[in-house]
């Protein structure tokens, strides 16, 4: 399964600060990744991607759909099915997390992070 | 003595045969006959005896005649014309005079100290009812209407009125009330009022002028027999069929609410002034359960906004503060980068930026640790009563290892404990909550150490296997007497800590956590001595493994 994946991240992130700063630890981190502002844009380059992504980073609450939406709309699809899904969220009460929990999200990234501890989960899987 | 003026005593003497009597006193008064009928029909006194009581008379005489006795008592009644009844107390005797022989005797008509009885009767039901229908007024697990249906029903049988009503007050002040009858009590076969037109929208004033001015001019009653009443107000009670009418205003402080009617639609009554003042006093009071009832409603009300207010603001706040940590994290993680980046600088640039670094960083956790203050300021999110076993000894040591690593302000932290080695205990909520109480308070007490630095004394011990009982006492800046009660209110600050950084929510949530489960919080201070906050912490289990 793994071999077909495209390798890449995707970072779904509504805040224009926090995606610069994620975008260049990527950078830095030669970590390959596309990005989204939205759930539908997200969606959209999951259409336009050949290969699915090897990794979904994902903000919780955004405009228009969640984080959440996002993940059940790619756990319809077949490839997607086995994806690891990261949730970034400042939302960390137990009813949130449970709600991603049941869904089959992977885990919860908590906000404010730090910098290192991402950078080595994202290299599990990237 | 002339007996004519005690009109209810007579002195009779007669012959064995009833054939010659004679009187002394107002007999005509007494039993409704003159003396000279009574003379002319010897059998005459006989039949104005009551037929119950006629054997019982007859009886006492033969006792006299047979000469059983010299004299007996009686006490009998006797049937006036028109039915009335008359209760007599009486003596008689044997008398032998000059060889004639026959009866002597006196008799009282005590009819009207039975009526007093009867009227003491009647005003202690009256008061029972009264206090009866203040005890219904003011059960308001009923609704308005089924309440006073009940206490007007109460009050037309006790009045033996037909129709008890209220009219109370939909418009208008004192100078000009619009009443309407909204509540009516009818007898069995007596017609009710609620579907008449005129009980509506009454101006009183306009309608009835005298009226308006004894209840509401005047704040009294209003009584008396329809046909001796004005013409005007005559064309409005007697299509009503009503023959005699009392109305009681009622009163609440300065208001006029309205009035109570009682109706008679067969009797021309005359009401009596005292039951007339019981019955107005009665009307206010049923007002009071009103006010009282309506009262508490806007009690009840205003609360639910105030409660509305308060989640939504605190909603508010957890949802702002969520809101923060994105560009917290945006912070923290250029931060980070620029500590990465700024290893390439040269030493002397380096260490500068490293401090500048160094001093951002530690704003960001103060900055996160206020966040977490105001998303753990809803209580029920911070305790966690799930029992949870700790052995206290080593918590203890634990705390105090981590407290001296974490804060370099402390000059002396003197423990003090009285617990058994292997102690163990099932706490009555998690450790997640002993940890943040225990927190808060001994940051706390860091926090406010004042000049002298921070000298701290902990103190814990297993009362009784009951609870853990711990003491935190700082000998730092205290607390004034007069804020000292406020201190555990949330979001209450001292005014002498405006310049140390704080949220106003520790204590008031150790409180909370404290008493969800049944454990005590107690603070005392000295000001600029020390202040000691002793807590107690209920144990649900105590074990002792080794």
């Amino acid at each position: 399964m793994t071999t077909n994946k495209n390798g890449k991240l995707l970072l779904v992130e509504d805040d224009f600060e926090l995606r610069e700063t994620l975008e260049e630890i990527f950078f830095l981190y030669d970590i390959p990744f596309d990005v989204a502002k939205s759930a539908s844009e997200a969606k959209k380059q999951v259409s336009n991607s050949d290969a699915p992504y090897s990794l979904v980073l994902s903000d919780y609450l955004m405009p228009g759909e969640s984080g959440l939406d996002f993940f059940m709309y790619l756990k319809e699809l077949e490839i997607y099915r086995e994806i690891p899904f990261f949730i970034l969220s400042a939302r960390t009460e137990d009813e949130v997390r449970e709600k991603c929990r049941n869904a089959g999200v992977t885990d919860f990234i908590k906000k404010p992070f730090e910098m290192q501890t991402l950078v080595d989960l994202i290299k599990q899987y990237v | 003595m002339n007996l004519n003026n005690l009109p209810n005593l007579v002195i009779w003497k007669s012959d064995e045969n009833f054939s010659s009597l004679e009187f002394e006193g107002n007999v005509e008064q007494l039993c409704g006959f003159s003396e000279d009928q009574l003379i002319n029909d010897p059998t005459l006194w006989v039949n104005i005896i009551h037929p119950d009581d006629r054997d019982y008379m007859l009886n006492a005489l033969n006792l006299l005649k047979e000469g059983h006795q010299h004299s007996v008592d009686v006490n009998f009644r006797i049937l006036r014309r028109a039915k009335a009844v008359r209760n007599i107390l009486g003596s008689i005797c044997r008398i032998s005079h000059n060889g004639v022989t026959g009866f002597q005797g006196y008799y009282v008509d005590i009819s009207s100290r039975n009526q007093d009885r009867e009227l003491e009767t009647h005003k202690k039901s009256l008061l029972n009812l009264l206090s009866d229908s203040i005890a219904k007024s003011f059960n308001l697990e009923k609704n308005r209407l089924d309440r006073v249906n009940e206490v007007l029903g109460s009050l037309g049988k006790i009045t033996s009125a037909d129709r008890v009503y209220i009219f109370d007050k939909k418009s208008g002040d004192n100078s000009r009330p619009i009443l309407s009858q909204n509540y009516e009590w009818s007898r069995d076969g007596i017609e009710s009022q609620m579907s008449n037109d005129v009980v509506f929208d009454v101006d009183l004033k306009e309608l009835v002028p005298r009226w308006y001015s004894n209840l509401v001019e005047n704040k009294s009653y209003l009584s008396g027999i329809v046909r001796h009443f004005p013409e005007e107000e005559r064309e409005v009670l007697q299509p009503q069929d009503i023959v005699s009418i009392l109305v009681t205003p009622i009163w609440y402080g300065n208001e006029f609410f309205g009035f109570i009617g009682f109706d008679d639609c067969s009797e021309e009554r005359v009401w009596n002034d005292e039951e007339s003042k019981l019955l107005t006093v009665f009307g206010s009071l049923m007002i009071a359960s009103w006010i009282f009832e309506d009262s508490l409603a806007t009690v009840e009300r205003q609360l639910n906004e105030v409660k509305k207010l308060q989640s939504e603001r605190e909603q508010f706040l957890k949802m702002i503060s969520h809101q923060f940590k994105t560009p917290l994290s945006v912070i923290r993680l250029n931060t980070e980068l620029l500590s990465q980046f700024s290893k390439k600088l040269s030493t002397g640039d380096l260490s500068f930026v490293q401090k500048k670094i160094t001093r951002i960083e530690s704003s960001i956790r103060k900055f996160e640790d206020l966040i977490e203050a105001i998303l753990v300021g809803n209580s029920s999110q911070i305790v966690d009563i799930t029992p949870e076993p700790i052995n206290v000894n080593d918590w203890f040591k634990e705390f105090v290892a981590q407290k001296t690593r974490d804060f370099n302000e402390i000059k002396e932290l003197r423990l003090n404990q009285n617990v058994t080695n292997a102690e163990k205990v099932k706490l009555s909520f998690s450790l997640k909550t002993l940890d943040y109480i225990m927190d808060t308070l001994f940051s706390n007490a860091v926090k406010y150490r004042g000049e002298k630095g921070a000298i701290i004394d902990l103190k814990y011990e297993i009362n009784e296997g009951e609870s853990l009982d711990i003491m935190i006492m700082d000998h730092g800046i205290g607390i004034r007497e007069d804020e000292l009660p406020k201190i555990a209110t949330p979001f209450y600050r001292a005014n002498d800590v405006i310049n140390i950084s704080g949220t106003g929510i520790g204590l008031s949530m150790v409180k909370d956590s404290l008493g969800a489960v049944g454990g005590s919080f107690v603070i005392e201070s000295e000001y600029d001595e020390y202040t000691t906050v002793n807590i107690s912490i209920p144990i649900e289990e105590i074990a002792n493994d080794n």
